[in-house]
């Protein structure tokens, strides 16, 4: 699957992929100081499990956020685990190599719990998120 | 209240198909139920202490660990709150009395019945598993107010028939100078997620014992096209300050053992008192205080780090195929016989080394297979502890030799005649305590279970210092059921074979422990199917001793090869006595009794092997040909053959797989030409005299 670039002030709109998807872009609101700058955002399923991390991968790996600054929205997480928070770790070094540094508007308390427990919640910038109860607590 | 068991999917907070290890958790959850119930039967008033409760405690964790990884959630919830428990108990909160471990025993009964009916998908009445729970949770409130109101020494006194039952005190949870700060280094190896352990959730579980702080180093984590989901490459460093002992916390990881490298040490107190925050996750690590490659190290010997489990089915088929080797290395070397010279020679001592190297081979599988006795002995301890409590008799059981190794299939097959066996001697053979103070005997009735190794076999004695056989009684019974003709004599001997009969029972009152008709002769046959046999010993007043005598193996057998005619044949050697020529004269005619001839002041029936067979013999006299003595259940026959062949190991093909049970046949073996012999069922052949089939009425 190959998903759109954004274009101009436009923002970004992935397509969704045929299959069900773990991932997908959403549209996320831009706050007025950083309207100039593209921004592409991401909403994480409720499921983010080592039993869904192959698609989980594919759709980060199929996602281009370009030059885009990455915005994440994990209001939804209702379950988590070691393989789920690894890959997004991944996908954070992916970008911070690109020197892009993800952005989460968004974080459900389990998402919150689990990266805490880990000590991954640093490295994933997810201190700094805004909470975001997810549908299922 | 009655569910049906569905082997759900696991939780959605674990990640892959884990149906796969359903099996594995079965075979461990049973392995833990064992020692758990070894354990509370060491357990008991004034007999309590604390690495007992603490193995029964980990035995529990560990199945908690397993239901809930799996989402066997009423195992898990069930095993949790028997946890609690045991965790009161533990720490000295609570006192160990005889109702508590009866229910502690009885919820191990649970457990077992539970994973049962999970095994096999079926129905399960968690009733019973419901009232213990209440129960267990209603001691656990109960023990709680009470600690609320009453300082933690006056415990005993909340509870005055405990008070004998004090258990060495363990410090209390509270006691803050207990605190210490633990140092973990954790790292996953390559299996970790995908055996379904998540450290999310082992870690979730130390946050529970303490104050927990995670350091995680991320740098070898891959770059996300190249990461594989199912493999962990973050390692971690934790401190936890807790009043929990080491155990406690490698108990957490104990289903991760052999997946991961985990290093657990103390911290020096100052160390631990520093306040510790949340470290960033990518900055340099401090270099480790110790390899983090030692898997557990402070475990014993007793860890399994170097034993895997491999499915039954595969070492027999590797034992087959051995034995198959057997049979063409025998053939080799017969051929070998036709080659002259040097070259002839040099065939010959290879093969002698090949043959070696097979029996070597042979002997290292057999290995595989033997198992020690005591695994089938543990279930023992319970039995008689139950049944003893329910007839009201006092009863102490001895168990020796349980270090002796047996064949598998043996194994599993002499657990039944042995319950039995054992059943019968708590019920019948040990006396009521009042009869026992009457005979001037100890109050206490004593059973001892021993194995040890004879020859090429295995003995098992089960021995009680009960009544004895009444043989009187016996040999009315027998006569009054038209076994036993009213005019004939019986040895003691004799008398004893009598209660191997089918349907014979001597108990005035049937129980429910015994006498309901599986009687003896199952116990006999089981044990004959097995190659085996059984003698007893018995005298009125001072005891029962039941001899069972079995095959190291099923698979093998050292054989006495014999010729009659043109036929080869097989004796199983432990059943040779020796083999003479008769003298002319030395057999006679009785009457009901066919041929016998006199051997050591003994007369021994004959047994007409070409008779029994349907072959020619070289020679019909029985002067002419040679007589073998043989010996099975206690009796012995001459076996009338032309030849004495020569002495060979022997693999056993079941006649019974291959063709049909045949009485006075064993089995049947490839010898080293290529033709089959038969192999001989001594005990089976005895059977076949006159004088046995008129005892038995056949």
């Amino acid at each position: 699957m190959k998903a759109a670039r954004p274009r101009g002030r436009k923002r970004a709109s992935l397509a969704k992929p045929a299959a069900k998807p773990v991932l997908h872009a959403a549209p996320v609101p831009a706050s007025p100081a950083e309207q100039p700058k593209l921004r592409a955002g991401l909403k994480l399923e409720a499921s983010c499990t080592l039993r869904d991390a192959m698609d989980m991968q594919f759709q980060l790996l199929a996602v281009d956020f370009g030059d885009s600054q990455v915005l994440l929205d994990g209001s939804a997480v209702e379950h988590i685990d070691t393989a789920g928070l690894q890959m997004l770790v991944a996908f954070a070094k992916h970008y911070s190599a690109r020197g892009q540094r993800m952005q989460w508007t968004a974080a459900s308390p389990e998402l919150l719990r689990g990266s805490r427990l880990l000590g991954l919640a640093d490295a994933l910038g997810l201190e700094e998120a805004p909470t975001g109860a997810s549908s299922g607590h | 209240m009655r569910w049906a068991w569905k082997k759900r999917r696991p939780g959605p907070a674990v990640g892959i198909e884990l149906e796969q290890f359903h099996e594995v958790f079965f075979e461990e959850a049973s392995e833990a139920l064992d020692a758990m119930e070894n354990s509370l039967l060491k357990l008991g008033p004034g007999a309590a202490d604390s690495e007992t409760i603490n193995t029964v405690f980990r035995a529990a964790h560990s199945i908690k660990g397993g239901a809930g990884m799996f989402g066997f959630n009423d195992i898990a919830g069930f095993t949790h709150t028997l946890e609690t428990l045991l965790d009161e108990l533990r720490a000295g909160r609570m006192l160990v009395t005889a109702p508590l471990c009866d229910g502690l025993l009885q919820s191990v009964d649970q457990i077992r019945s539970m994973l049962g009916a999970l095994q096999k998908s079926q129905v399960f009445d968690t009733t019973a598993a419901e009232a213990l729970r209440s129960g267990f949770e209603r001691l656990i409130a109960e023990q709680k107010s009470a600690g609320q109101k009453k300082a933690p020494g006056a415990a005993s006194a909340a509870a005055p028939k405990t008070a004998a039952a004090a258990m060495p005190a363990v410090a209390p949870a509270s006691n803050d100078s207990e605190r210490r700060c633990w140092k973990i280094g954790f790292r996953a190896l390559p299996e970790l997620l995908n055996r379904g352990n998540d450290p999310l959730r082992m870690f979730a579980e130390l946050r529970g014992l303490g104050e927990l702080t995670v350091r995680a180093d991320c740098t070898a984590v891959p770059e996300l096209a190249a990461l594989d989901p199912a493999c962990c490459g973050i390692t971690w460093q934790l401190e936890l300050l807790t009043d929990a002992p080491r155990s406690s916390i490698e108990l957490i990881f104990e289903w991760a053992e052999g997946d991961c490298e985990l290093v657990v040490e103390p911290q020096k107190p100052e160390r631990a008192q520093q306040p510790v925050a949340i470290a960033l996750p990518e900055i340099e690590q401090e270099a480790p205080t110790g390899t983090l490659s030692a898997v557990r190290a402070s475990q014993g010997a007793g860890g399994d780090g170097n034993s895997i489990r491999v499915a039954i089915e595969k070492i027999d088929e590797l034992l087959n195929t051995v034995g198959e080797i057997v049979i063409t290395q025998s053939m080799l070397t017969q051929l070998s016989r036709r080659f002259d010279g040097v070259h002839g020679d040099s065939l010959r001592s290879g093969l002698a080394q090949l043959e070696m190297n097979i029996r070597e081979l042979q002997e290292s599988v057999m290995r595989v297979r033997m198992l020690p006795v005591g695994s089938v002995f543990s279930r023992f301890p319970r039995l008689v502890r139950d049944l003893s409590s329910r007839l009201g008799k006092k009863i102490r059981l001895q168990i020796s030799g349980e270090q002796t190794e047996l064949d598998k299939t043996v194994l599993e097959k002499i657990g039944d005649p042995l319950v039995h066996l054992v059943r019968n001697s708590v019920d019948h053979g040990i006396e009521s305590t009042q009869a026992r103070l009457d005979a001037g005997k100890q109050e206490e009735g004593t059973i001892h279970l021993n194995a040890y190794h004879k020859g090429g076999a295995i003995n098992i004695v089960i021995s009680d210092d009960g009544g004895g056989l009444n043989r009187q009684r016996i040999l009315e019974k027998a006569r009054s059921r038209g076994l036993v003709d009213a005019t004939a004599v019986l040895s003691e001997e004799q008398i004893n074979d009598l209660i191997f009969l089918p349907g014979f029972s001597t108990a005035t009152q049937t129980t429910d422990l015994s006498g309901r008709g599986v009687g003896m002769d199952v116990v006999r046959r089981n044990i004959k199917d097995l190659g085996g046999n059984v003698e007893l010993k018995s005298e009125l007043g001072q005891g029962t001793t039941i001899t069972i005598t079995l095959p190291l193996t099923l698979a093998i057998v050292d054989g006495q090869t014999i010729s009659v005619g043109t036929e080869t044949y097989i004796v199983p050697l432990v059943t040779v006595v020796e083999s003479l020529q008769l003298q002319p004269g030395a057999v006679s005619h009785i009457y009901d009794h066919g041929e016998v001839f006199s051997f050591r002041g003994e007369y021994l029936p004959v047994i007409r092997l070409h008779e029994v067979f349907g072959v020619r013999p070289l020679s019909e006299s029985l002067y002419d040909g040679l007589m073998m003595i043989v010996e099975g259940d206690g009796r012995r026959a001459g076996l009338f053959i032309d030849e004495l062949l020569g002495q060979q190991q022997v693999v056993i093909k079941s006649m019974e797989t291959n063709y049909a049970r045949i009485e006075g046949v064993g089995g049947a073996t490839i010898l080293g030409e290529g033709t089959v012999a038969l192999i001989l069922d001594v005990p089976g052949l005895l059977r076949m005299t006159p004088a046995a089939q008129r005892r038995t009425g056949t």
